[in-house]
């Protein structure tokens, strides 16, 4: 039996999953009401492939964040990306599913708790998700690439038929 | 002729042939039951007809014209009403099934809105594990900070609030977007 057909069965082919992976990125940003001042923030970087979600948690006194972000293929080049919240503040539960089409780079704002009306100075702190999706190897420079590459080349394949080799 | 034998209109021979059919039919016999019962009553109530000559007149003249149309008039199936109801509602639902569009020859005249989608879905699929998976991307995370699977602890002096439901908007179509 050929090498390549039982390649082709058991295998991954390292550089088409290079080539579909993305840096999913997402800044978490609280700021006062109406967005005038950051308060505080964070940075959640991943690096995935369409239909892999990317998953978000925040945590408060009272409250729960969970948010899951999947990015699916979409016409044109373009992808859809689906956002499922899930948040608990005082208590009370909400979930809710949101999408939007997106093109690489875009930056995309998630508001899981809604948005601050303007010029309210009484109402809390807004959650602010930036979310930014680029092609994974796009961001690296050349010698990492380079470096990578050459260390997943297509003939390197991860075996997964469980054999010791 | 059941009519005429009770009005005893009949010559010997025919009426015996009556009485030979009576004895073997039992609906006959009740339609003479029928008569006898509708004769009774004229007479109970002859002091209505006598007090009234009008409706007199008119009851000998519609018992007349049934009994001309029982001897010259077509012959009637008589059918009960429920019968006749659910025959006729049958007859309604074949009639509108009829112009359905049920069966291929008729669904083939209906729009398909299929064809308006893409002819084919674009997917990504690999053949591997969901822990081999989380390793392949594990390795290349290891030289980027990412804490993404941990949980991120909201400092306690901002509490935060529900505005309203989700909002997801595109930054450069937010008015106010830094």
């Amino acid at each position: 039996m050929p090498l390549s057909a039982q390649d082709d069965s058991a295998s991954l082919n390292a550089d088409k999953l290079l080539k579909d992976a993305l840096l999913f990125s997402v800044d978490v940003d609280v700021t006062s009401s109406g967005g005038d001042s950051q308060l505080w923030n964070t940075r959640v970087e991943k690096i995935t492939i369409p239909g892999r979600a990317v998953e978000v948690s925040l945590e408060g006194d009272d409250s729960k964040l969970k948010v899951n972000f999947t990015l699916y293929p979409a016409e044109d080049g373009k992808l859809l990306l689906v956002a499922r919240s899930e948040t608990w503040v005082g208590g009370e539960y909400s979930s809710a599913l949101s999408s939007l089409p997106v093109a690489y780079r875009d930056e995309v704002y998630y508001y899981p708790l809604g948005r601050a009306e303007d010029g309210d100075d009484d109402s809390p702190v807004e959650v602010r998700m930036s979310i930014n999706v680029i092609p994974y190897l796009e961001t690296l420079d050349d010698a990492a690439r380079d470096a990578l590459e050459s260390a997943f080349n297509s003939s390197a394949q991860f075996d997964l038929s469980g054999e010791d080799p | 002729m059941l009519s005429a034998y009770f009005d005893n209109e009949l010559n010997g021979s025919q009426k015996e042939s009556v009485e030979n059919h009576l004895l073997g039919c039992p609906a006959c016999r009740a339609t003479l039951e029928l008569f006898q019962s509708q004769r009774d009553k004229m007479r109970q109530d002859s002091s209505v007809f006598s007090e009234n000559p009008d409706r007199l007149n008119e009851f000998w003249t519609y018992v007349g014209k049934s009994r001309i149309s029982r001897i010259h008039g077509p012959r009637r199936i008589a059918v009960p009403l429920p019968l006749a109801v659910a025959a006729a509602l049958a007859l309604a639902l074949v009639s509108i099934l009829n112009f359905l569009p049920i069966g291929g020859s008729k669904a083939s005249d209906a729009p398909v809105i299929v064809e308006a989608l893409p002819q084919t879905p674009t997917v990504v699929s690999f053949t591997i594990s969901p822990g081999e998976l989380d390793d392949f991307f594990a390795v290349l995370e290891g030289t980027r900070v990412s804490n993404a699977d941990s949980i991120h602890m909201l400092p306690s002096e901002f509490p935060v609030s529900r505005f309203g439901d989700p909002l997801i908007v595109r930054s450069d179509s937010f008015e106010g977007a830094p």
